[in-house]
């Protein structure tokens, strides 16, 4: 029986005018979105594309270990049709550098700011306001109108239980949103496929229909909504208006309430504002720098002295200031000392920046959070938001993603870091010959022996042009983490689990007064 | 004859009385009365505050401007290579449409001598702001989305059944068989929607003016007299569009149901979704080079301006001076200098270009239109950019300016003004900081050229206004009343 209902009310429902309305006016703006995502997306590709064989040509003919640099490129998502989640340019190059910690800077890359105006679409907000108001407007005459038109007294004259009939009625509705979400959906991907010219994998699909199950199961609670206030009003029309209130402030209103609250009632800093406090670790090394220079100002502005008998190449490296020496000649024992105390000084920076990297965490980013968790936990009221939170999670678009990354690539960075230590060098100008010593024979105490060393080694020692490239294939590996889409359901739950719960308590009401429903 | 005219009016009077005091009594318009208010004192609540903060920024910033152009030592050589900040002023009209403008970059930075970027740090980075890139973009509660979003909202579910609610209960028979015509009722029953709608509009400007007042010591009424006056008639024009709408769509429906539909629907199209349609084909359709291109382009361009540089300029390196070449010198950087200056410029108007067009597709929607009008009026959004942008441009020729002037009253001065160091030469006597020119900024009010500007914005409101009206009258006076 409740199949028999729910098959009428769909096919009744399926050739509604408003179903055909939202249906071409989401079907225009899903091309539009994906013609103009598929665009944006094919040319970020081979950005990318270009961007990481570059990257990989990074380290190819590095010749001391001080030149060692890396990039790291996050990808473009394909699926921010869906959701275009928080706004940050993608392609997204970040240098790797053991004298830097990896973050995100908002000047990288942004193409035209002024742009920054508009909003611009995707399927989520499409979703989340026409098609949530399509539930409302195919729901709100469920009990009313048939009261209206006289015909519940016949219904419930039937067999049917009124659980029954309300189960029929609501499953029609939600068949015939599902199917419309589903093929609005569908046009969306084959579209982007079309027009940024590639094919989705299978984690992608699997991704875009966990997507769709989302978007029924919220636009399932509207569908609720209206038939519950269908239920508790008589006349048909009160029903619509007091469902459009409803659909007004928690489709349109309310998100962006969650932002505007979340970012006007706690406060940020501005980077200007905490730049003093950010550069006093590497000041203090750079002082140590400059002390280090006075102490060896005789020889080192001797005009005979170092400058004469060092022959020194400038390397583009971007990594401090590696002007490479092939090292010491006759023994000088001075100069020697000079570049081993540069060598610790240069790594002393290396902990400068990791420790630059907390104070910027607790001044900079954790404000920042905080107002992300007050946004999330206003989210947590508001069905629309938690929707689009786990439309942006399965379109790996969501902060969670990117801040996966960011979290990755100062992995890498620390693992690149120990490598080097591990290695026994560090960039500074002391490299070529060091490089080429075992760890043990960077030491400072040990320099009788070293210099026996370079004394046996003198002849043998090539210039730095001539080296034959590093042997790089121990060096650690950048590797991207896909989240498994077991990861993607785990992070998932708690936004459904809350769905869930705003869908059961509407239906609970809804069912409480149907039973209570006096059909005089 | 006479005395059926004063009847007539009469009777138009009471129409709209009893209309009026319909709609202030129903349920949809308390609710939605009470909603808005809500929304109306916790944005001002809310601005305020922000403005306190941004009034604090633009203090700091001032004294930042302050602190480089004290050049008490070093004189006008110092003043020549320093870097001014220039910021935005906070203003209160803001609350009326803030432009996105915390999206926006709010400083630039002049440099007199213009030796790199002409002189002009086009300031694109947003880093400067206090803005948080983990949360998505959103909206501020200003009044243009009060008004365009929330009371275009209530126009509609205030006026859906205007006719056809009557219809379906049969009064409609019984007023028209009154002595009065069919387009008295129809406007009988628009001023009565409309003016409850106006009701929010200015109480909630009030309530905001008082909450403002009290929070920050100004308030907007009474400083921007002209420009809250014309952002209320934007307003009452924007949502007599959506009033009109209603009331045509309720006479050409049979069910007040299906009106409602079909009205929200537009509605969602017009207000919520085609608005961000704009940007997107302005991405699609309006290409800009993107700024590494322009950036190599620009490096490119002063490294080949230095190649043709005079000769005067290498016998300097190989240590031979004299006073013409001193000149070729700065003539040569000086005409770089336009150049560079020029490439800037047209930078600038490249990524304003884009966002125009953005501007320009957004405008077909009467929302876009509206928002425009009003952020033009305000002196806020692109527009105020855009103003911003060619003051702080301004601002460079005037200190370039009056560094040449000063420099040549004194003599002790070698005159040579040429952005390197070591080659620059001019006056390094002390000089009075009230007599260096300071950053002026647009000017507050609105002008003739802003009403201008506001212009196709307001006609198309009107047009639109005008087109919905006909279609009304038209509908209704054909509408078969049984």
């Amino acid at each position: 029986m409740i199949w028999t209902i729910a098959k009428k009310e769909f096919l009744e429902k399926i050739f509604d005018f408003r179903v055909t309305i939202s249906f071409v006016i989401a079907i225009i703006l899903a091309t539009v979105v994906s013609v103009v995502v598929g665009d944006e997306y094919a040319t970020q590709k081979a950005k990318y594309d270009a961007m990481v064989a570059e990257a990989q040509g990074i380290g190819k003919e590095i010749k001391v270990y001080s030149q060692f640099r890396s990039e790291v490129v996050l990808p473009p998502s394909p699926l921010c049709v869906f959701s275009k989640g928080i706004d940050l340019p993608t392609p997204l190059a970040v240098p790797i550098s053991p004298q830097r910690v990896p973050k995100y800077d908002v000047s990288l890359a942004v193409e035209n700011p002024l742009m920054k105006v508009f909003d611009s679409l995707d399927l989520v907000t499409v979703f989340r306001i026409l098609f949530a108001l399509l539930a409302i407007l195919l729901t709100f005459d469920t009990i009313s109108g048939e009261k209206e038109l006289g015909t519940l007294r016949l219904l419930l004259s039937s067999q049917v239980s009124r659980r029954q009939m309300l189960v029929g009625k609501a499953a029609g509705s939600i068949m015939v949103l599902a199917a419309v979400a589903t093929v609005t959906t569908a046009f969306g991907l084959l579209t982007v496929q079309a027009f940024a010219n590639l094919l989705f994998s299978f984690h992608q699909f699997v991704q875009a229909s966990l997507f769709l199950v989302t978007t029924i199961l919220y636009l399932t609670i509207f569908a609720m909504i209206g038939t519950f206030t269908s239920v508790i009003c008589q006349r048909s029309s009160t029903s619509l208006v007091l469902a459009l209130f409803a659909w007004f402030f928690i489709a349109v209103v309310q998100p962006e309430i969650n932002t505007f609250l979340a970012s006007e009632l706690s406060p940020v800093s501005k980077l200007e504002e905490i730049q003093s406090a950010l550069d006093q670790p590497s000041q203090a090394v750079y002082e140590e720098f400059g002390r280090l220079e006075k102490e060896n100002a005789s020889f080192l502005n001797d005009p005979t002295g170092y400058k004469k008998r060092f022959r020194g190449v400038h390397l583009q490296t971007g990594v401090g200031s590696a002007k490479i020496y092939p090292v010491v000649t006759d023994g000088d024992f001075q100069f020697l000392e000079y570049l081993i105390k540069q060598v610790a000084l240069q790594r002393k920076l290396v902990d400068a920046a990791s420790e630059e990297w907390r104070i910027y965490h607790h001044l900079y980013i954790e404000p920042l959070d905080k107002q992300l968790a007050i946004r999330r936990s206003l989210d947590n009221f508001s069905p629309a938001a938690l929707y689009r939170r786990a439309a942006s999670l399965f379109s790996s678009t969501d902060i969670v993603h990117y801040e996966g990354f960011f979290d990755n690539a100062r992995k890498y960075r620390n693992e690149c870091v120990a490598y080097l230590d591990e290695k026994g060098v560090f960039t500074s100008n002391a490299q070529l010959y060091f490089s080429r010593l075992n760890k043990a024979d960077v030491n400072p105490v040990d320099t009788e022996r070293r210099v026996a060393q370079y004394q046996a080694d003198k002849n043998s020692i090539p210039w730095v042009e001539q080296q034959s490239p590093l042997d790089l294939r121990d060096a650690p590996v950048f590797r991207a983490s896909t989240m498994s889409i077991l990861t993607l359901i785990e992070r998932a739950g708690s936004t459904f689990a809350l769905m869930l719960l705003y869908l059961l308590l509407m239906a609970a009401l809804t069912f409480h007064y149907v039973e209570k429903y006096d059909i005089r | 004859m006479i005395f059926v005219e004063q009847r007539e009016s009469g009777m138009f009077r009471s129409l709209v009385w009893k209309e009026i005091l319909d709609h202030l009594l129903s349920f949809r318009f308390v609710a939605g009365l009470l909603f808005v208010f809500a929304l109306f004192i916790a944005s001002s609540l809310i601005f305020s505050k922000k403005y306190a903060g941004q009034y604090a920024d633009y203090r700091q910033q001032q004294q930042a401007q302050e602190a480089a152009l004290d050049v008490s030592k070093g004189g006008l050589q110092r003043l020549y290579r320093a870097r001014v900040p220039t910021m935005k002023e906070p203003r209160l009209t803001l609350f009326f449409a803030s432009g996105n403008e915390s999206r926006f970059p709010q400083s630039l930075t002049v440099v007199p001598s213009a030796s790199s970027r002409g002189g002009l740090y086009a300031g694109m980075n947003i880093a400067a702001q206090r803005s948080n890139y983990k949360l998505d973009s959103y909206h501020d509660f200003d009044i243009v989305f009060i008004v365009g979003v929330v009371l275009s909202f209530l126009a509609i579910v205030l006026s859906y059944d205007g006719i056809s609610g009557e219809r379906a209960r049969g009064t409609l028979k019984q007023q028209l068989s009154n002595p009065i015509f069919r387009i008295q009722v129809v406007l009988a029953k628009y001023a009565a929607i409309l003016i409850p709608l106006l009701i929010p509009v200015v109480l909630g400007s009030l309530v905001c003016v008082i909450v403002i007042l009290l929070q920050t010591g100004q308030n907007i009424l009474f400083l921007y007299p002209l420009q809250s006056l014309l952002n209320t008639v934007l307003s009452a024009l924007f949502l007599s569009i959506f009033v009109w709408l209603g009331l045509w769509m309720s006479a050409a429906t049979s069910r007040s149901v299906t009106s409602l539909s079909l009205l929200l629907l537009v509605w969602t199209f017009i207000v919520i979704l085609s608005p961000s349609l704009g940007g997107m084909v302005a991405q699609r359709f309006h290409h800009v080079s993107g700024q590494a291109d322009y950036d190599r382009k620009f490096q490119q361009f002063v490294n080949e301006a230095l190649r043709k540089a005079p000769a005067a300029y290498s016998d300097y390196y190989a240590g031979k001076q004299s006073e013409q070449g001193w000149k070729d010198i700065e003539q040569f950087f000086e005409t770089q200098n336009t150049v560079m200056e020029g490439m800037v410029v047209s930078r600038f108007n490249e990524l304003l270009g884009q966002a125009e067009t953005a501007d320009r597709f957004n405008f077909f929607s009467p929302y876009g239109a509206f928002r425009q009008s009003v952020e033009r009026l305000s002196n806020t959004g692109l527009s105020y950019h855009k103003k911003f942008f060619d003051a702080s441009l301004r601002y460079r020729h005037t200190l370039a300016s009056f560094i040449k002037e000063t420099d040549l009253r004194d003599q002790e001065s070698s005159h040579r003004l040429i952005p390197f160091p070591g080659m620059l030469s001019i006056s390094t006597k002390p000089l009075d900081p009230n007599q260096i020119p300071r950053f002026a900024l647009p000017s507050r009010q609105v002008s003739m050229m802003d009403l201008q500007n506001a212009l196709p914005g307001i006609l198309y409101l009107v047009f639109a206004n005008i087109v919905a009206f006909f279609l009304t009258i038209g509908t209704f006076s054909r509408a078969d009343v049984r």
